[in-house]
């Protein structure tokens, strides 16, 4: 029994490596890319390691030709609002649905959860004429309204299930000492409920720096492109420097596996979490 | 709560209604404000454009009411037609690509013990990657000329010269299908993950004493405990799948002429390519209906699991 035991788990992590190495593949050609010269991006057959290795590319696609630099601010600041806007109007509508009981409740959280479902592109064709005549067409604002108003709802929908299990005596105890309600929430229910509050800004973050559809629509002007915006127009391009894109893909890549990885415990349970529970 | 506390105003005042103390309204008011301007709305306004005629470039046509005009030549195009069935043969095959094999990552991951954080950590790097720069990356093996995927079939033999592979109308819909599963494999390998870890282990056991074998187990004990797990992260799957845009578009941008031009592709080259805001719109109902139809029957799966 032992011995099959063991013999099952080698085979299960010989496996397991297999598949995570088939997985990591394309990480493997984006770095190796990465450090080629453009001349060796073009040379058959491949080679994992050329020479020179080319470090300097990572600050080449920041500086030349792609100005990777422009993007990058731009994504930084557009997932930063957009994570700071969806906390700031999540955190209070997600109190409100766990503390209150109030006509519209059902109806609330049923439009919560459809907002998941329902591509962003609606909004972009409904919103593209007003955006345009409130000027928000070719505006980091436009974007961060954009992104805020997906990642809002899920917001609500990770907040809502973590207050749920925050108890009502909480607040209580400091509303009989004569704190008010607001006070009691500040004080009390926020930081308690911070962990959540981290996973949802950074959820929402991690949307943001992801989107390509709001910036396709809404941003013509070179100087306020995205990421994802801008790596797709350099691929469209007449000669693609195949070597600067894979280091702008890292560049693009390690700040967000890093927010990752601080939230990875409980991101999945928070996401299934609400979608079973509800 | 609200009871429970000392009510000083009646029940109707409009302090009371809008005080921070009894009522809901000040904590709602931004989140709805947000929801009514971003989602309320852009629907409505959607709905509405879809019945009508309205060519951004051709304003000598005018913008006129067509009723269900939009919807009837759509349903009478070849062209769209064959982007619905693309659609759902692309979401088919990409749920179906993220279940089996997340499935079988996740048997496995239950299995060992050490190092099984690495491993989560190491599985999740294509789902937190950037959508855009995983499909660019692939874009790169994919090329017809110098492109690491030839290089590997090469080597292996299995073809005899370098093929254009985003240039064949076959394998740019099988390929685009193959990077949207290479991003959704990690989150249905957790969910999975999740299921298998709540099978009750002395149940196990007590088989594994009767002779019962692997598959045994897998299909009578196993599936049947995490059946809802799965039917709720394929549903969520399909959903996402069916809305995918950011994995198609740089890598083909709908092309080669229409062989991977979903839905949503074709929404947003109607209503951005061709600037047919009418036209446009009524994919997207379209798409809406159909996602509504799929969460109505997951709301309905949900509640006889409850």
């Amino acid at each position: 029994m032992q011995a099959k035991h063991r013999g099952s788990s080698i085979i299960s992590y010989a496996l397991l490596s297999l598949i995570i190495l088939a997985m990591l593949f394309p990480f493997a050609v984006m770095l190796s890319t990465s450090l080629k010269t453009y001349q060796a991006t073009f040379q058959w057959p491949p080679q994992w390691l050329s020479h020179p290795v080319m470090w300097q590319n990572y600050f080449e696609v920041w500086v030349s030709e792609y100005h990777f630099s422009k993007p990058f601010v731009n994504s930084f600041v557009v997932s930063f609002f957009t994570s700071l806007l969806s906390i700031l109007f999540g955190f209070p509508a997600a109190y409100a649905l766990t503390r209150f009981r109030f006509r519209g409740h059902r109806a609330l959280m049923f439009v919560v959860l459809l907002t998941q479902m329902f591509s962003p592109l609606i909004i972009i064709i409904g919103m593209m004429q007003m955006m345009s005549s409130l000027g928000l067409i070719n505006s980091l604002m436009g974007l961060i309204l954009s992104n805020g108003a997906i990642s809002l709802p899920m917001a609500i929908w990770l907040l809502h299930g973590y207050l749920k299990g925050i108890p009502l005596d909480m607040e209580h105890a400091a509303m009989i000492d004569g704190c008010s309600r607001v006070v009691a929430v500040r004080k009390i229910i926020f930081p308690i409920a911070l962990p959540a509050v981290l996973m949802a800004g950074i959820y929402a973050f991690i949307m943001a720096w992801n989107n390509l559809l709001f910036p396709l629509a809404f941003i013509t002007d070179q100087s306020l492109k995205t990421i994802p915006l801008a790596l797709t127009d350099f691929v469209g391009m007449n000669i693609v420097y195949w070597h600067q894109m894979m280091a702008g893909g890292i560049i693009a890549t390690v700040p967000i596996a890093i927010l990752f990885s601080f939230v990875q415990k409980f991101f999945v349970a928070g996401i299934m979490g609400g979608a079973i529970k509800e | 709560m609200r009871d429970s506390y000392p009510a000083g105003l009646p029940k109707h005042d409009l302090r009371r209604m809008i005080s921070p103390e009894y009522s809901p309204l000040c904590y709602l008011a931004g989140a709805l404000l947000i929801l009514a301007v971003f989602v309320a709305y852009p629907i409505l306004r959607v709905l509405y454009m879809s019945l009508m005629h309205n060519v951004l470039t051709r304003p000598d046509q005018g913008i006129y009411f067509v009723g269900l005009g939009n919807f009837l030549s759509l349903l009478q195009n070849a062209d769209f037609l064959m982007a619905f069935q693309r659609t759902v043969w692309w979401t088919l095959l990409s749920v179906a690509g993220k279940t089996v094999i997340g499935f079988i990552i996740a048997l496995l991951l239950v299995n060992i013990t050490r190092g099984k954080k690495l491993f989560i950590f190491l599985l999740f790097i294509p789902w937190v990657t950037p959508n855009v720069v995983g499909a660019i990356t692939w874009r790169w093996i994919f090329d017809g000329q110098f492109g690491m995927l030839n290089w590997l079939l090469l080597q292996l033999q299995l073809i005899s010269q370098p093929i254009s592979w985003l240039s064949s109308n076959f394998y740019s819909f099988l390929f685009t299908a193959l990077v949207d599963v290479w991003v959704g494999v990690p989150f249905m390998a957790i969910v999975f993950m999740g299921g298998l870890q709540m099978v009750s282990q002395e149940i196990l056991e007590s088989a594994d004493m009767d002779g019962a074998g692997y598959f045994k187990k897998l299909f009578y004990i196993k599936l049947p405990v995490i059946r809802p797990i799965v039917l709720v992260a394929t549903t969520l799957s399909a959903i996402w799948t069916f809305n995918s845009f950011q994995i198609i578009w740089p890598l083909t941008r709908g092309g080669p002429v229409s062989a991977t031009e979903t839905l949503i592709i074709k929404a947003y080259r109607l209503a951005f390519g061709s600037f047919d805001i009418g036209m446009g719109s009524a994919v997207a109902v379209i798409i809406f209906l159909v996602l509504l139809a799929f969460s109505a029957f997951y709301n309905q799966k949900l509640s006889e699991t409850d």
